[in-house]
């Protein structure tokens, strides 16, 4: 795992940077200390969250009594040392570096005096196969090769450019690579040794033809790569892109959340436009220590929530067996009615483990007023009562279900109930049991990046989830389905009312949560839909990677 | 149906040859076919090359721009083509000028070769001017050079010909005193404009090959209306060459762009074993 | 069980079960679920057999009305349909999309205070077409031996369909040339599927082919050949003309070409040929807009419109020039978006459309109307209101206001006669100008009905049977009775 050096000791040493003394602590480099201080040093090759190999050359710097140039993230600091990082004949050869690192690289659009003009017609970039310039680059607006080469000022490229001319690499799912924009830095090689400790790419053949690739040149999904995408993160190019979320362009929005899908709760940062989810990826803010997400969340969330077959409206069915869509207010008091012809003991719910505290704290409550506290989770075909009273021995007596995952249930579950008479479903998409002639009304559930809420993980940690997008047609939060039921059903003891006071029951009542079962992290599903059904590359890669190996990790 | 029978690729453009006698019998020079990789693809404009009566093969130069456009280019010989229309378009009008000036870049280096051929047919003195970004860009090369008079390049980094574009080759030529008589242009959009900004001082006659989007490409739809002198004109009947000097090009970018949103959230469930699977349920 | 004309008078007339509105306006379902076998039976017992038969002449094919019916009450459904495949080639069609309440059942002596309560003729049409294909009882009809005479039909549309399926039985051999990847014309564009189901169209085409006729699809005559290569080059000895009144007409307004502005072909199109409903999955993009302006008062425009609602609009407005009354779509169409919330501005029309600074339709000003002194049609003809203006939002604006023909064919063809406007000119069988060259269908008339097309292609048939083999056939004679040898008739 990669660290940021710990530093045991304080800044105690001092050494000067540009005529500004600075302080800094043994093992430091220059490049840590310059960064510390507020002072930029441009690089292509080093991060600050991966170890420093001096590759690239641009950040050099001048050492007072050394001879020539060092490059300053891989000379460790010394005391009293002098450091110019900016003369004009540094800045003269930072350009001549950049000159040379981009006669290999399509920089035709990167010096063009047209450029803006074009860029303002092609907005986003044009969808190509083989990039050949910016205006067809998944990379225009973060790259950080146009980032030097405006900080630099570099206004000409002296050498004709030079095409590798290697294959593309599209044939893997959700990864498209084009090495013929890759600049050898070696960041995506570091990060997938030191972070992931898969070492599943290296830098492979020698000389003019070196380029990243895996052992044998076999296919990624063929070989140990787990998709996490950590290595198109560290890509300072546009070498490596994700293909299902590589050219929407400017997001109208980015905004942190936390990714739902299992226990770890990875921090990703949701981009929308045009009001929908269009990708995720990691904060870009190069200080951060620890990454860590995976497939699910860095790739798969556009195609698992804009699907059009999202439940949208309120449906109930009629008298005459006809399922209709409704308003809101009628649904609920069809449903409130229904139920309100059985007694506790004849009413279950399932609760999902991919829903927000809230939500969950909501069915929690609807069950102790309403349904004697029967509530369970199914998570890969095992049923688990959080109360510990509660067992399968329920389910003779169960007349009517609430489910809010309700593609959870297989035949061979439901044989285990006596007689359902009717089943209420709050879901986000439609299931077999959706058809079943005992649905008595189907609600529409937004899903995580569509609310506010908080969820617990692992290991106690509780973050907040964050609304990015709007959920489609009249689709609202679990925990707004629940509080709507449960107050229709008028108990006075039914406490919960509105957001506010969900939280403030969480508080008072931790149990509840802590009590949820966690989703592993080599979990397929979220709430009981195979991810692999709405995300064709999910269903290739997991296809595969079982049939080669028999397991899967993320 | 629409075989592929040859296919390769240089940086995007990717030359499809595909056979339908029909269309190779009676298509002219700057007509179009409308294609489709699969059921579900969209319709796509495709400048026609070239063609062969004996064969009864068509070349298309196919730019990949797009979810159609990849799942074409993805496409290997032996597979056929869902549709393919044509010919569409009004043919470009060959007279003798004089000296004829064509321009072109990306896909229309290989687009404009048959009005070249036909210039020349028709006695005009053929001056190609092709420009790329890089020299290992260009194609179609030894076929353009056998039906023009002269053949001058262009590339961004100055590694073959002049440095810069089209336009700069043609300002060059005209600032010099060379004569040109008539003028076509094929290329992008910014291409056809800065190249039409460039012979509209010297008055020479010019015309576009516009890239409207289209949807039928006979004429019943509208999708591919463009503003031209003011007035409201069909590219796909009555295109698609125009008047390079009275196109409204700021119109012209802005309908190009309707659909952006569509075009990048249709990758998000794709997956190119998709076709695969697609093509195993047409089989079943 | 023999009833009595009163107990037939009894029998209220039964409408078909259909989707409740809030539930149809969001899928792509057929709106109207067919009779079932027993309201079929009762419907038709509500026929009084009447002597004069005025329902046939109601209908521009004469299907034989009463006959029909009385074989449904009978329980024998396929034979019913096989009998009205006698007159028309596509049962199944035109019992969803004829307007009966201004053919057939406008004349029904039931009918005759309240068309509402005429018989359902074309329910009943529409429920034994469906339950002999359904049923898989469809039979193939007797086919003559080849003549050795080939006739090509440009355009699969209703009268190409007619025509074909005419022609074949009688032993030519015939060509369709259609330009689209699916055959149907308007059938497969232009109605939305939850009107006409595009398997329905499939399956009578497929029948066809079954019978012999050729079908070319991305074939545009105009372009690939012209029309009269077909005669020199392919050998073709008659060719037919049934390629609609497809070219748009667009109001020149100020914004017209602004994104988001669209002509209703191009609307429907991109929903009915291309699936882009079933969007991403069908790849062919479509603007959704939330506040969709539908001008025009047509049976085009309802489609429009209510595919609108179905892909999520939150509010679609469909301005009119005219009254209500003087709406040329189907009295049941307008029904059907009244009741699914579309609303509708009468007596306006738009005098510009505003866009924003990215080149996006976001609102239209309309002029208010009055009607004024009736024009030469009798109708009130609207008057603008001096100054009198008002404005709403709209970020899509589907202009659906009629239909010119295309040139494609005419332009090519230097040499055939046309009118002012570029219909094909012809005589009362669908002969043009040009030797052994037919045209029927919008081509002739401007936009109509399908049914219209299909009369049309019915009697172009019998001039090319006539004219190509000298000869008579019984089986064609096509409605209005009168051949040209002045036959009695009737």
């Amino acid at each position: 795992m990669a660290e940021v050096v710990e530093k045991k000791n304080l800044a105690t040493e001092t050494m000067t940077i540009n005529g500004k003394t600075v302080s800094f602590s043994s093992g430091e480099t220059i490049l840590d200390v310059a960064r510390r201080s507020g002072i930029y040093i441009p690089t292509l090759c080093a991060r600050a969250d991966l170890p420093s190999t001096g590759s690239c050359r641009l950040c050099i710097v001048k050492v007072e009594g050394v001879r020539g140039y060092v490059t300053s993230c891989t000379t460790p600091a010394t005391p009293d040392m002098v450091v110019i990082t900016n003369s004009d004949e540094i800045e003269k050869l930072r350009r001549g570096i950049l000159e040379l690192i981009l006669s290999e690289h399509p920089y035709a659009c990167l010096v063009c005096p047209i450029r803006e003009t074009c860029e303002q017609f092609n907005a986003p970039s044009s969808k190509t196969g083989r990039v050949t310039g910016c205006n067809m680059c998944p990379n225009r607006n973060i790259c950080e090769l146009r980032q030097l080469v405006e900080y630099l000022g570099l206004k000409e490229i002296r050498y004709p450019f030079l095409y590798k001319d290697f294959p593309l690499e599209r044939d893997d799912p959700f990864m498209d690579r084009d090495y013929n924009l890759c600049i050898l830095c070696g960041r995506c090689i570091r990060v997938c040794e030191e972070n992931l400790g898969l070492s599943a790419i290296s830098f492979i053949r020698r000389g003019h033809d070196t380029k990243v690739g895996t052992s044998f040149e076999k296919l990624h999904v063929d070989g140990n790569c787990v998709f996490c995408m950590h290595c198109v993160d560290v890509c300072p190019t546009g070498a490596l892109s994700v293909r299902g979320s590589k050219w929407y362009g400017y997001p109208d929005s980015e905004t942190p959340t936390t990714c739902i899908l299992c226990e770890q709760g990875c921090e990703l940062v949701i981009d929308t436009k045009w009001n929908k989810v269009m990708g995720a990826h990691p904060i870009r803010d190069m200080s951060v220590g620890k990454r860590e997400y995976c497939a699910k969340g860095r790739c798969c969330l556009p195609a698992l929530f804009n699907n059009p077959d999202r439940l949208k409206y309120p449906a109930i069915r009629r008298e005459d067996g006809k399922i209709i869509y409704t308003e809101w207010d009628s649904a609920i008091n069809h449903v409130s009615n229904i139920l309100s012809r059985y007694s506790p003991a004849e009413v279950a719910v399932l609760s999902s483990r991919h829903l927000t505290d809230e939500s969950i704290y909501a069915l929690n409550e609807f069950a102790r007023i309403y349904a004697e506290s029967n509530i369970f989770y199914i998570a890969d075909d095992e049923i688990i009562f959080p109360n510990i009273e509660k067992s399968d021995e329920i389910f003779k007596d169960i007349k009517i279900l609430y489910l809010a995952e309700a593609n959870s249930l297989t035949n061979d579950t439901i044989e285990k109930f006596g007689s359902i008479e009717n089943i209420i479903i709050q879901d986000i998409y439609p299931s077999s049991l959706s058809r079943s002639n005992k649905v008595c009304a189907i609600f529409p559930a937004t899903v995580f990046t569509e609310m506010n809420g908080t969820k617990s993980f692992a290991d106690n940690r509780r973050k907040p989830i964050t609304k990015v997008a709007e959920p489609p047609g009249d689709a609202i939060p679990d925990w707004g389905i629940t509080v709507r039921i449960g107050n229709a059903l008028d108990s006075p003891d039914f406490r919960i009312k509105d957001f506010r006071s969900i939280q403030n029951h969480i508080q008072m009542h931790p149990w509840t949560i802590s009590s949820v079962p966690m989703v592993p992290k080599d979990s397929l599903t979220y709430r009981g839909f195979p991810v692999s059904d709405f995300v064709p590359d999910f269903k290739i890669f997991i296809e595969r990677r079982l049939k080669s190996k028999g397991e899967i990790h993320f | 149906m629409y075989e592929l029978i040859e296919k390769s690729e240089i940086f995007n453009v990717h030359k499809m040859v595909i056979k339908a006698p029909e269309i190779a019998s009676s298509i002219k020079p700057g007509q179009f076919v409308i294609i489709m990789g699969n059921e579900y693809s969209e319709r796509i404009p495709i400048t026609a090359s070239d063609w062969n009566t004996d064969t009864g093969a068509i070349t298309l130069y196919v730019l990949e721009l797009g979810i159609s456009t990849l799942e074409l280019a993805r496409m290997k010989v032996g597979d056929s083509l869902y549709v393919v229309t044509g010919p569409l378009g009004t043919p470009s009008e060959i007279k003798k000028y004089g000296t004829v000036a064509l321009g072109s870049g990306c896909y229309g280096i290989g687009g404009i070769y048959p009005i070249a051929k036909a210039c020349k047919e028709a006695g005009n003195k053929v001056i190609s001017i092709i420009e790329a970004r890089y020299s290992s860009m260009f194609y179609h090369e030894k076929e353009l050079h056998a039906v023009s008079d002269q053949v001058l390049y262009a590339t961004s980094d100055g590694s073959k010909g002049k440095k810069g574009k089209v336009e700069d080759v043609i300002g060059e030529m005209l600032e010099k005193g060379v004569k040109i008589d008539h003028a076509f242009f094929m290329g992008c959009t910014q291409m056809l404009e800065r190249c039409s900004e460039a012979t509209r001082p010297y008055a020479i006659p010019t015309k576009v090959a516009l890239n409207s989007i289209m949807l039928d490409g006979t004429g019943m739809c509208g999708a591919c209306r463009v503003s031209v002198g003011g007035e409201t004109k069909f590219a796909c009947v009555d295109g698609p060459e125009f008047d390079g000097h009275k196109v409204d090009w700021k119109e012209l970018n802005r309908r190009r762009s309707a659909y952006t949103e569509q075009e990048s959230v249709v990758y998000q469930s794709y997956s190119h074993e998709c076709m695969a699977e697609k093509k195993l349920r047409q089989e079943l | 069980m023999e009833l009595t004309a009163k107990e037939r008078m009894a029998i209220e007339r039964h409408g078909m079960a259909e989707q409740l509105p809030d539930l149809r306006n969001r899928n792509f379902e057929e709106v109207p679920y067919g009779y079932t076998p027993e309201e079929a039976v009762a419907e038709a017992q509500r026929c009084l057999s009447c002597k004069k038969m005025q329902c046939i002449s109601g209908c521009p094919v004469e299907v034989p009305i009463p006959e029909f019916i009385a074989l449904v009450a009978e329980k024998k459904f396929a034979e019913a349909a096989r009998l009205i495949k006698t007159k028309n080639v596509l049962p199944a069609v035109c019992g969803r999309v004829c307007p009966q309440e201004t053919q057939c059942e406008e004349v029904c002596v039931r009918g005759k205070k309240d068309v509402t309560k005429a018989v359902a003729i074309g329910n009943l049409e529409r429920f034994v077409a469906d339950y002999e294909r359904e049923n898989n009882l469809m039979e193939v009809p007797e086919i003559k031996d080849k003549n050795g005479f080939k006739v090509a039909v440009i355009g699969s549309g209703p009268s190409g369909l007619t025509v074909a399926g005419d022609l074949i039985k009688l032993g030519y051999e015939v060509t369709i040339y259609e330009a689209f990847h699916r055959g149907g014309g308007v059938l497969v564009y232009g109605i939305p599927e939850f009107r006409m189901p595009k398997k329905i169209v499939e399956k009578e085409i497929g029948a066809l082919e079954d019978l012999g006729v050729k079908i070319y699809y991305n074939s545009v005559i105009g372009r690939l050949h012209k029309v009269d290569d077909l005669f020199n080059i392919l050998g073709f000895n008659a060719v037919y003309i049934g390629v609609g009144a497809g070219l748009p007409i667009f109001l020149d307004i100020p914004g017209k070409n602004l994104n988001g502005v669209f002509s209703a072909n191009e609307y429907l199109t991109r929903s009915n040929l291309m699936k882009s409903y079933l969007f991403p999955k069908y790849r062919t993009p479509m603007i959704i807009g939330k506040k969709v302006a539908v001008l025009g008062g047509g049976n085009v425009a309802m489609d429009s419109a209510r595919t609108a609602i179905r892909l999520g609009a939150e509010k679609v407005t469909i301005v009119y020039r005219r009254a209500r009354e003087q709406m040329p779509a189907r009295a049941a169409e307008v029904h059907h978006a009244e009741e699914e919330k579309i609303e509708f501005r009468l007596l306006s029309s738009p005098v510009e459309i505003y866009g924003n600074g990215e080149g996006w339709a976001t609102g239209m000003k309309c002029q208010r109307y009055e009607l004024g002194e009736p024009d030469e049609s009798g109708r009130q003809r609207p008057v603008p209101i001096k100054d009198s203006f008002f404005e709403f939002d709209c970020d899509q604006v589907l202009m659906s206001i009629g239909g010119q023909a295309n040139p494609l064919i005419t332009s090519t063809t230097p040499d055939m006669k046309i009118n002012k406007w570029g219909y094909i000119e012809v005589d009362d069988w669908g002969r043009t100008n040009k030797e052994f060259v037919y045209a029927g269908g919008d081509i002739v008339t401007g936009a109509a009905t399908v049914i219209s097309a299909m009369g049309a292609g019915r009697r172009a048939a019998k001039a090319i049977h006539e004219d190509l083999m000298k000869e008579t056939d019984e089986t064609l004679r096509p409605p209005g009775g009168e051949t040209e040898e002045g036959d009695e008739e009737k």
